[in-house]
Order: C-alpha cells, then sequence, then structure tokens
C-alpha cells in the first residue's frame, strides 16, 4: 500500500529518500479508487436459470468515498438491486472486483463473509416486513444483529447491547416503540427500525434497497431524513438504491445505472456565491471508464440524431462530439 | 463505576435487552409448536409402544402355548429310582426343600402343582372276592403311593387317614369313596394281592377320601385318584383306581410294589416365562437335566443318583419355531407405519423450513452464522419435541407393562432424533449455496434405492421360507417397505408426465377449471419448492402396506376356513360311537336347520373288504351317502369333487353293480370289471369304479383305501347300508342348534356294559356341547375359531390391523400438511380467479382437481405395489403359524383385500382435502380479498 498524504510527515522538508519514494509512487500505475469505502471494478455477475443467461451486471465500475450519502438509481432490471446484494456480502460477483471497507468480496472466506456481514454492512430490503421477525419487539429486533454476533459477555455484555438498543432509537425517534412488534407499527416507523437493525452492530456501510419504495412521499422525507441522520451522526457511508429520480434531490450524490454499467452521475453541492447566498449546484455527469469508454445519455444521441458513429474532436479544454458528418459512407 | 453524587447512571430499560430466541420464537407460534409437540408425541408413542405390544404379544403367545402343554409337559421331573432302602418323609421334605433353593434362583417354579413322594413302579390287582370284574382273568388293579401333603387336598368321607405300617400288618391306605362304591371296596377290607416269597401283598382300607377339587394341579400325573378308571381295550376290561399310604409306612409300600422311586415334580410357571430369554431357560432347563446343573443338584441334596427329565426344551423349541414362523410378519405392519411416520416427519420439517425461509434468510443476513442459526432451530426443536417424547415414552412403558424396554426406549429415542433433527437438517440444506440445477443426485439415489430392492427382492425369492431359528429377517420385514419405496419414486417421475399431458388435453377443452387444476397438480411435483414428492410416497406406503396387510390376512381367514372345512368335512358334521347310529327323525330335522345348504346323512364303516384285488381282499372304509347332497359338500369343502350324476346307478336286482368313488390307494389295487364288496355282517354288493377320487369330506386324512356309494341304490341292494352314523352339511349351521337336536332326536339309548362304559367315558370326556361321550358335533366356523384361538395370531392380527389404521392416520396427516401449506398460495389463486369470474363452486372443483390426482396416483400406485409386493414375496412367507394349521398355501395376489384399503384411504383422504377447502379455504379467501381493499 502507498503512503497516503495523511501519513506524511507534514513539518520536516521531505528528504531525497521520501522524494524518490514520491516520483516511484507518481509514475507507478495509480491503485484504483484507494481510499474509498467501495470500489467495484469491471464486476460483472450473471445469472443461469434453467439454461438461460442474464447478465446483470457488464462490467460496472463504481467508487464512493468514505462517509458519502450515494444514490444509485435505475429502471427496475438495470442491476442495481444485484450490485447491492453483492455488496451486502449475500451473493458473489461472477467476474471483477468489489472491495468494501478494505473487504474483498471476491475472495472471502465463509467465516471472513460471516464478519463482514456482522461488521462491515448493514442493509435494509424494500419490503418493510421482510426486514424485521414479525415476533420480536422493535427492541428485539434491534439487538438481534449484536445477539447474533454473539460477543456477549454475561451481564455486563447484555446491558452494553441494551445501551445500544437505547442509544440506535434515541438517534432515529423512535424510543416509545421499544415494546412493540413490527406488526403494531406503521411503515415509517418499521422502515426507521430497520434502519435501526441495520446499524446495530455499527458498520461502516449502510445498504439499502428500495427503502421507501412502498412509502408515501411524505414517510419518505421522513426516511431520508433518518438516513442522513445515520450518515451524519453514526458516520456510516450509505448508499441507497432507488428507482425513484426524485431521490437525486436528496442526496449528495446520484449514480445512474443502466444495462448493468454505471451511466451517468449528478452531484448536488451546495454553493455560496459571491453575494453571500447559498444555492443548490446540480451538475450532471456521464462516467468515464478506465479504458475511456463514455456512454452518452439518451436524450443528448437522441437530440441530436447521433447513432452507429459520431465525429470526435480535441480542443484545448473540451472533447466535441458531433453527429457523424460522413453519414452514408 | 464511580458516579457524581446527585447524577444517576442512566439504567437501560429493560425492554431494549435482547430477547430470548428460543423462548420468544416458540411463544410467537404457539400452535404450530403445539401441533409439532402433538406429532413428536403421537409418533414417539407408537415407536415405543410397538415393540412392547409385539414383546407383549410374544410373551403371552409362549405362557398361553406352554400352559396349554400341561403340567407334564411343563415341568422338571425328578425322580431317584431303584431305591434300595426306604426313605423317609423327612428325607424327601428335605431333599424338596434342597430341589427349591437350588433350581428356583435360575428357574421361575410355581408352587402350586409342586409335589414330591414315592410310588410304586406297577399295580397289584386286588384279587378279593366280590370286587367288580368284567372278565374272570383281569381284577381290578389299585396303585398306591405316598405323596406329600394328600390329605390336605382332600376330605375324609368315612374311616381314618392312614398311619404307619405296622411290622407284619397290612398296609393301611385309603381309597376315593367312589372308587370304592364302583368297586364294592368296604371300610376295613384287607386288599389281598397274591402273595410273594417275601410273604403275602396285603393293604387294609382304613378309610375313604373325597377330592376337593379334580382340577387342582395337585392330582394330576397321580393314577385314578377321584372315582375308579375303566382300562383295557374291546370285551378286556377292568377296574382301576389308586390309594394313599402315610408317610411312615414308605418301607411298606416298596414291600407292596416291589420296588419304587422317590420323586420329585418341580412345573416351571408359565406366566414368569418371557419369549425373549427363551434361549436362557432352555439351556438352564438342559442343564439341569444333563450338566453343571445335574451335578449341582446331586451335590446339594447328597444324592448324587437324581435324575432330571423334562418336555421342556422340546416344548420351548416348539414355541420359538412357532414364534419365528410369525414374527416377520407380524413385523411387516409396523415396518410399514415406521416408514410412513418417516415420511411424515420429513414432511413437516421440510414445510416447517419452507414455510420459514424468509426467516433462516433474514436471520442469516443480519449476521447470524450457520452454526449459530441451526443451533437457534434446534434449540426451538428440542423444546417442543423433548418434552413430548419424554411423555410418550414414558407413557408407552407404564400403559404397556413387559419386562423388556430396550427395544422400545431405542425405537423412541430413533423417532425424536428423527424429529428433533429432520428440520435443522432441512435448513441446512436451505443455508448450504444452491446447487447446479439438473444435477445427477436424484437419478443416482433412484437408482440406488432400485438396485437395493431389486437385491433384497431377489435374496428373499431365492432363500424362500425363512427356515426356523433364524429370527426376524430384516430383509423380508423391509423387502415390502422398499417396494413401496421404488414404487414410490417411479410415481413421482411418471406422475408429473401424466398429469401434465392430462392438462394438456384438458386445455384443448372448454372447461377452465380442470386445466387450471392439472396444470398446477403437474406443476407441484415437477417445482423444486415444494416438497410434494413426500406426500405421495407416505400415502403410497400407507396403501401399500394395508395392501399387503389386509391380503395376509384375507388369505389366512380363506386358507383357515379350507383348513376347517378338511378337518370338519364341510361346514357342520355329527358322529356318534361305534355302537350307536343316527335315527332318521334326526337326518331329516337337521337337513331343514335354518343355514344347512346341503345335508346328508351317512354311514362310514371301516371293517369292509374289498374282494379281488391284487393282494385278495384289501379292506377299505366305507362311506354311504346321499350323492347330490355330497357332491355339493365334496365341492364346497374342496375335496374330492364329483358329479352326482355319476352315482346315480340304475335301479335292478342284487347283481346290478353300484356306481362309486374309489380312493386313488384303492383303485390302483383293481384290475376292471365289477368288484366285490364284503360288509363286516357278510353283506355283498357288486361295485364298479365310477370315478377315482384323491379324498372325501366324510374322511378328510384320505390316507386309508375308501370307497363311496350312493345311498338309495346300495340301500336296496343292502338294507344295512341304509343306517346312518354321521351327518354331514354345508352352510350356515348353528353348532348349539345342532349339539340340541342330536341330543333331542340323535341319541339312542344303549344298556348293560356299553352304558357304563359310556358314563364313564361322559364323566372324563371334554366334549364342548354337554354331549355324551363319542357323539360329537363340529362346525368349520367352530374349529376355525379354535384354529385361530391362538394369541400368536391374534396379536399379529391386532398388530396388522393397528398398523393399518396408524399408516393410515399418518398418509392422511401428510396430505393435510401439505395442503395447509399451500393453503395461502392457493387461496390467492382463487382470490384473484374470483375477481376475474370464478364461482366458490369452481373453487372446490379447482382444489379437487389439484389433489386428486396425486391422491388417485398414490392410491392406485399403492395398490399395484401391494399386488406385486404380494406376488414378489409371498412365496417367501409361512403362513401355517397365523392359519393355526400346517398348511402348504402361500400367499398369492388378491384383488379384493388390496382393492378395499386402496378405494378407503382415497375416499378417506378425499374427504379430508374437501373438508379442509370448505372450512378453511372459505376464511382464507375471505381475507384475501379484504386483504387486496385494504391495499
Amino acid at each position: 500500500m502507498k503512503s497516503t498524504p495523511q501519513e506524511r510527515p507534514v513539518a520536516e522538508a521531505p528528504s531525497l529518500q521520501e522524494l524518490q519514494q514520491r516520483a516511484l509512487a507518481a509514475a507507478a500505475p495509480k491503485a484504483y479508487g484507494a481510499g474509498a469505502a467501495i470500489v467495484c471494478d469491471r464486476l460483472v455477475r450473471i445469472f443461469s436459470a434453467e439454461g438461460i443467461e442474464v447478465q446483470a451486471l457488464q462490467g460496472l465500475e463504481l467508487t464512493i468515498d468514505q462517509g458519502d450519502l450515494v444514490a444509485l438509481v435505475g429502471a427496475s432490471g438495470s442491476g442495481k438491486s444485484t450490485l447491492l446484494t453483492i455488496l451486502a456480502g449475500l451473493d458473489v460477483p461472477t467476474a471483477g472486483t468489489a472491495t468494501v471497507a478494505g473487504c474483498d468480496l471476491l475472495e472471502m472466506s465463509t467465516k471472513e463473509r460471516l464478519r463482514y456481514r456482522r461488521e462491515v454492512v448493514g442493509f435494509i430490503w424494500q419490503q418493510t416486513a421482510r426486514n424485521l421477525l414479525p415476533f420480536l419487539t422493535a427492541a428485539e429486533n434491534i439487538a438481534l444483529p449484536m445477539q447474533l454476533r454473539g460477543r456477549r459477555s454475561g451481564a455486563g455484555g447484555s446491558r452494553r447491547q441494551a445501551a445500544r438498543v437505547g442509544e440506535l432509537m434515541e438517534a432515529l425517534e423512535i424510543g416509545d416503540l421499544a415494546r412493540r412488534r413490527p406488526g403494531e407499527l406503521s411503515g415509517g416507523q418499521q422502515q426507521r427500525v430497520a434502519i435501526a437493525v441495520a446499524m446495530a452492530n455499527n458498520p461502516p456501510v449502510l445498504l439499502a434497497d428500495e427503502p421507501t419504495g412502498e412509502l408515501d412521499s411524505e414517510t419518505a422525507g421522513v426516511i431520508f431524513e433518518s438516513f442522513r441522520t445515520v450518515n451524519r451522526e453514526l458516520g456510516a457511508t450509505v448508499v441507497i438504491v432507488t428507482h425513484d429520480p426524485m431521490v437525486a434531490g436528496e442526496v449528495r450524490r446520484t449514480v445512474a445505472i443502466r444495462d448493468g454499467r454505471t451511466s451517468s452521475e449528478v452531484l448536488r453541492r451546495t454553493v455560496t456565491d459571491e453575494h453571500g447566498e447559498e444555492s443548490v449546484n446540480e451538475r450532471e455527469y456521464v462516467m468515464l471508464d478506465r479504458t475511456g469508454r463514455v456512454q452518452l445519455p439518451v436524450k443528448f444521441l437522441e437530440a441530436l440524431g447521433m447513432e452507429h458513429r459520431v465525429a470526435v474532436d480535441l480542443a484545448a479544454d473540451h472533447i466535441e462530439v458531433r453527429p457523424d458528418d460522413l453519414a452514408g459512407h | 463505576m464511580t458516579t457524581k453524587a446527585g447524577t444517576t447512571v442512566p439504567r437501560p430499560e429493560t425492554a431494549h435487552r435482547p430477547a430470548p430466541w428460543v423462548r420468544t420464537r416458540l411463544r410467537s407460534a404457539p400452535l404450530a409448536a403445539l401441533l409439532m409437540a402433538a406429532l413428536a408425541f403421537v409418533t414417539v408413542f407408537l415407536a415405543a409402544a410397538f415393540p412392547r405390544v409385539a414383546d407383549r404379544g410374544a410373551d403371552g403367545a409362549l405362557r398361553e402355548f406352554v400352559r396349554g402343554r400341561g403340567l407334564n409337559a411343563t415341568s422338571l421331573h425328578v425322580t431317584q429310582g431303584r431305591l434300595f432302602s426306604a426313605p423317609t418323609a423327612a428325607e424327601l421334605d428335605e431333599v424338596q426343600r434342597k430341589l427349591v433353593g437350588e433350581i428356583s434362583p435360575h428357574l421361575p417354579l410355581t408352587p402350586a402343582g409342586q409335589v414330591y413322594g414315592t410310588r410304586v413302579p406297577r399295580s397289584q390287582g386286588m384279587l378279593n372276592k366280590g370286587y367288580v370284574r368284567f372278565h374272570e382273568r383281569l381284577p381290578p388293579t389299585l396303585n398306591l403311593m405316598y405323596q406329600h401333603g394328600f390329605t390336605d387336598h382332600a376330605t375324609l368321607t368315612d374311616g381314618t387317614w392312614p398311619g404307619p405300617a405296622a411290622k407284619g400288618e397290612p398296609l393301611p391306605i385309603v381309597l376315593s369313596a367312589k372308587a370304592a362304591e364302583t368297586i364294592h371296596i368296604k371300610l376295613g377290607d384287607v386288599i389281598d394281592s397274591g402273595e410273594e416269597v417275601t410273604g403275602p401283598i396285603r393293604a387294609k382300607v382304613v378309610g375313604f377320601y373325597r377330592i376337593d377339587d379334580p382340577d387342582d394341579p395337585f392330582w394330576y400325573g397321580v393314577v385314578c385318584p377321584a372315582r375308579a378308571c375303566l382300562e383295557g381295550a374291546g370285551g378286556e376290561v377292568f377296574w382301576k383306581t389308586g390309594g394313599f399310604v402315610d408317610g411312615g409306612s414308605l418301607s411298606a409300600l416298596l414291600a407292596w410294589g416291589k420296588g419304587g422311586e422317590n420323586f420329585w415334580r418341580m412345573p416351571l410357571d408359565p406366566d414368569a416365562l418371557r419369549a425373549d430369554t427363551i434361549g436362557d431357560t432352555r439351556a438352564t432347563v438342559g442343564s439341569y437335566m444333563t450338566g453343571p446343573g445335574a451335578t449341582a443338584l446331586g451335590r446339594v441334596t447328597g444324592r448324587p443318583d437324581l435324575r432330571v427329565t423334562s418336555f421342556l426344551p422340546d416344548v420351548f423349541a416348539r414355541a420359538t419355531a412357532r414364534y419365528e414362523a410369525a414374527a416377520p410378519i407380524a413385523a411387516i405392519g409396523p415396518a410399514g407405519v415406521a416408514g410412513v411416520a418417516a415420511v411424515v416427519l420429513c414432511l413437516a420439517a421440510a414445510l416447517t423450513a419452507d414455510r420459514r425461509t424468509a426467516e433462516i434468510r433474514l436471520l442469516r443476513a443480519r449476521g447470524g452464522s450457520r452454526g449459530g442459526v441451526l443451533l437457534r432451530l434446534l434449540g426451538e426443536g428440542a423444546m417442543t419435541v423433548l418434552p413430548a417424547a419424554v411423555i410418550a415414552t414414558a407413557l408407552a412403558l407404564a400403559l404397556l407393562p413387559t419386562p423388556r424396554w430396550g427395544g422400545a426406549v431405542l425405537a423412541a429415542l430413533v423417532v425424536t432424533l428423527l424429529a428433533v433433527l429432520a428440520f435443522p437438517a432441512r435448513a441446512f440444506v436451505l443455508l448450504s449455496r444452491p446447487r447446479a440445477v439438473g444435477g445427477w443426485r436424484r437419478v443416482v439415489g433412484e437408482l440406488a434405492v432400485l438396485a437395493v430392492t431389486a437385491a433384497a427382492v431377489a435374496e428373499v425369492r431365492r432363500r424362500g421360507v425363512a427356515p426356523a431359528g433364524s429370527g426376524v429377517d430384516p430383509l423380508l420385514v423391509t423387502a415390502p417397505l422398499l417396494l413401496a419405496l421404488t414404487g414410490g419414486l417411479l410415481l413421482a417421475r411418471i406422475q408429473p408426465v401424466v398429469v401434465g399431458w392430462l392438462a394438456a388435453l384438458a386445455g384443448r377443452g372448454r372447461g377452465l377449471v380442470g386445466f387450471l387444476g392439472l396444470a398446477r397438480a403437474a406443476r407441484d411435483t415437477s417445482g423444486r419448492r415444494r416438497p410434494s414428492v413426500l406426500p405421495l410416497l407416505a400415502l403410497l406406503i400407507a396403501v401399500t402396506t394395508a395392501g399387503f396387510g389386509a391380503t395376509v390376512l384375507d388369505t389366512v381367514d380363506s386358507v383357515r376356513l379350507r383348513a376347517a372345512r378338511m378337518a370338519v368335512g364341510g361346514d357342520a358334521a355329527v358322529s356318534v360311537p361305534l355302537d350307536s347310529t343316527l335315527p332318521e327323525a334326526f337326518t331329516t330335522a337337521a337337513g331343514g336347520l335354518p343355514g344347512a345348504r346341503a345335508a346328508t346323512g351317512v354311514w362310514i364303516d371301516t371293517e369292509n373288504f374289498i374282494m379281488g384285488t391284487d393282494k385278495g381282499s384289501t379292506q377299505a372304509t366305507l362311506v354311504v351317502a346321499e350323492p347330490k347332497a355330497y357332491a355339493e359338500i365334496a365341492r364346497t369343502a374342496g375335496i374330492g369333487e364329483f358329479d352326482p350324476a355319476l352315482l346315480a346307478g340304475t335301479p335292478g336286482g342284487p347283481d346290478t353293480p353300484v356306481p362309486a368313488l374309489f380312493s386313488r390307494n384303492l383303485a390302483d389295487q383293481l384290475s376292471g370289471g365289477p368288484h366285490r364288496l364284503r360288509t363286516p355282517n357278510g353283506g355283498e354288493l357288486l361295485t364298479t369304479v365310477a370315478k377315482v377320487v384323491d379324498g372325501t369330506p366324510a374322511l378328510p386324512d384320505g390316507f386309508k383305501p375308501f370307497m363311496v356309494l350312493p345311498a338309495g341304490p346300495a340301500a336296496e341292494r343292502l338294507p344295512e347300508l341304509k343306517r346312518v352314523n354321521n351327518w354331514f352339511a354345508v352352510g350356515d349351521v348353528d353348532p348349539g342348534q345342532l349339539a340340541a337336536l342330536v341330543r333331542e332326536r340323535g341319541i339312542t339309548s344303549t344298556e348293560g356294559m356299553a352304558k357304563l362304559v359310556r358314563e364313564e367315558a361322559q364323566a372324563s370326556s371334554q366334549e364342548r356341547h354337554g354331549l355324551p361321550a363319542g357323539f360329537s358335533v363340529r362346525t368349520s366356523g367352530e374349529v376355525a375359531a379354535d384354529l385361530a384361538a391362538d394369541p400368536l395370531q391374534r396379536s399379529a392380527g391386532r398388530l396388522f390391523w393397528s398398523a393399518v389404521l396408524a399408516g393410515a392416520g399418518f398418509a392422511l396427516l401428510a396430505v393435510l400438511l401439505t395442503l395447509f401449506r399451500a393453503g395461502p398460495d392457493r387461496a390467492a389463486l382463487l382470490a384473484r380467479l374470483r375477481t376475474m369470474g370464478l364461482r366458490p363452486r369452481h373453487g372446490l372443483a379447482l382444489i379437487i382437481a389439484e389433489t386428486l390426482p396425486q391422491t388417485l396416483a398414490a392410491a392406485v400406485g399403492g395398490g399395484l405395489t401391494a399386488l406385486a409386493a404380494v406376488g414378489l414375496l409371498g412365496p417367501a412367507f409361512d403362513l401355517s403359524s397365523l392359519v393355526g394349521a400346517k398348511v402348504g398355501d402361500v400367499l398369492t395376489p388378491v384383488l379384493l383385500p388390496v382393492l378395499l384399503p386402496t378405494l378407503g384411504l382415497a375416499l378417506v383422504v378425499c374427504a379430508g382435502v374437501v373438508l379442509e377447502t370448505a372450512v378453511t379455504g372459505r376464511r382464507q379467501i375471505a381475507t384475501e380479498l379484504r386483504a387486496g381493499e385494504q391495499g
């Protein structure tokens, strides 16, 4: 592993040896996505059922930084749920690499995978009922992952777990629901309990698959607020999969997935202009993969009637893409 | 941790604590837990009960068999013969004590019938004048003995009990008052038995006694203790009686009897015998007869010349052989139930796993390790199953007491383990990574079962009936089960194809319901999610077991009835003593008895001769009967059938020959032409051979030469043949009525010595209808009942039927479990179809169309498997022990007994399906539709 800027001694001037190292580091091919919470590189997942093969992920590349709050959007069947299942450690990719918080998802043994599920990721499903065991109270559901992790050492451990449950419920404002069973909770409450369950072991990464799919928009807003809380207060990297394009307004970064690849993304920043006024700046990007391929938005292509071939010119600070002027030749 | 004053450490609420998994999970679904506990309870109880029932049956059969052999056969007889010096009574007591002390720790002895004393080798004639003699040469005889304690078992009616014999005086004895009356012995008589070199042999009658209880085992084996018995045969008969002397006159007794022996009889207690330790008991008895035990007896008593004899080894050998012949047939039923129960337990586990897949997946996703999740499931299973299993085992042990508990506990343990482990094992498979589709595992497994079944059947057929002494053959017991398993697997392969084909056929028609139902039925078995091979298998094993069992019992019944008919010679028979005949009034009245289909009086006489055989003349039994009725009797009994027209004969003078049936062995000695028959009275008759037969109802054993003459023509030529001394009939004749008729009209009076003989015989006879000796009324029903009145058969039959019932119950449970599991799914489908305009009536039809193919396929397949099992394995079963008589019949496939349980089970299952649909289906659909509205 290369030395990171944080570890470098700042006070002293660099020695010759250090300069040499720095030069070597700069010359060496850069490790893809170093330092990020989630790194997917040319990820492929092929399902085969009864003789038919479906390629759900076709060389997907994705990097998500630590502490980020990211939404993955895409039409149904675009592969976003597959990606999430892989990231949750419930499925294994066919090819490529996927690293979450330093854990290589392809190379993990059964034991490591178990530890990964226990300590590294938390997961929330779309169906509110599927996240919780119907016969346990909200508090018991939240305590379950800690119980399953099995590090309880007598009464002290039990008390620590109870304390953690209380803390989580407090943070998600569901403290008064502790004794209720999932059947007695509304959809939004259930989903917030589910977030608490997912965060029980304090994982660095939280994954959610359509967490607001079954909720009305008002409740969905509350849920997103919870995610932001988790992201902000508990410091977790949050990845939310949704097919709802409105979500883009709720998160910092939205990545669109099309046909098993990341196609474009929207970054949302709050900018303060020279008058001191804050405005939200949204900018859409398309993804440039490591071999230089770019997937252009369909509406751009349709607008200019581009197909098959485009003309490309390099300008000083940008690249021009124009319709094929030699069409028919 | 230290706290600042005034602040409190926030204590976490108890509500935030983790839940104890097993308790919480079980409390959340108490009904499912209760049902599982109930299933475990019933299954474990049956598993523990079957070995106990079998054990009790075996013990009961052994005890009853041994008891039925009589005291003589079941005792150790210790004797000390060739006595040189007379023992004293005290010495005999001493030896008795030592013998009991030595033997009873090793063998269960019963005090009843334990006797000892001194007896003499032979009787002495009573030469006194005035004593009753039938023949000048044959005086009445007396047999004297000393048997310890005889005064306690009899009452003195006259005189005194005998005391010690004084030197030179006659030996004082007591006799039974009845015998004294018969022989005309008076009190104070000195019985003279002639002279020996040592002096006159005399005994003085000092008292008369009356036996308190003739059935007391104390008197068993004593020569004529209660009354005088008639000895001898023909005209040469004489009275014989027994008498007792005091223990103080043993040396006088030896002198009287010219020798004697001491005896000690040690009867075994049949009620303490156990079938499982019979080998040890036999070895112990053998040891006392010749072996270390015999030496020990000699040493302990100080009498090395003691001899021990007993029939017990032989009795035990026969009992064991009987038990071993019956055991495999009795074990097949429980084996079938075990198969069905195992399938049901697996099915319950599979359905539970299916129901809880989502929950298990969630636990896994939330970081539950495979081991952890399985441990939790195991904990749940243990909490529900273990208490139920313990109670069930305890109940089985308590309700069915028998000394052996190992088998029951082992069976209960196996079932408990299966019940506890099946669900976690299934969940383990679910938690493992999914295997590649279309693997070879199923095919390989099926081929393995097929190969094992083929090997088992081939081996069983090759070996035939297992030789006695080989115990229960596991191969024989599991072979039907294996056949059923193979049948089930084959059916599981064939059924989806056929049903799918049917569905395609129905799809072409206009009705929707049939197509939908059949399509779902076809998908059920081919789809991987639902374990529908298991209910099919459960049903099939149940039907096969029931069919097989019913065939065995049905065959046994019919074979037994045939054996009984053969023994009786039709359905009812009356015979009279040698010297008497049946009056015509009786035969006419008996022919009119309700139920008698065909009846005829028959004259049977053994002392006839056929002249002109290759030996000159041959003794043959003559049977004279009315041909029509007798032909019908022969046809029904299946012995020596003939056409009555053959015996019609032609009216004519005494020189016209009478057509007759000849036995084969008689016909073989004859050359052509009419044959002259000579009766004992000197009458002669010409006969011709109308047909040669192998046997005839009147003479069922049929080894001796015989001939059957038609009554009419024979009597016409020889009037003495008009008499009748037997009566045969077929039909359902009530033995009580027949016996009453015999008493009323059949008994001709006799007098003189014959009367005396008859009275004597009547007193000692055990005829069940209270008829005089020599007269007998037998019906095939009674004989068959006698053959069946054997605890071995009863327990085998009972075990069979309870096995059939239990199997049917489990099979029904399997189908219901599957239905319940598929309920919500089906309700959703019905609700959807209902929104499209399906009527409720159609809904029921749909469910039946969906369930029926499987049930019918299983029922038909089970029936076919049962027939195949009977056909393939039948020759390997020995029915004799179940029939009660030695028969050579083998099991052959019979349709009716297989058809009945098949149809019955199919009907019960269909009724269950309809009921389930009618009750729960409707409710579920309503819920489903309401839920749709809410959404």
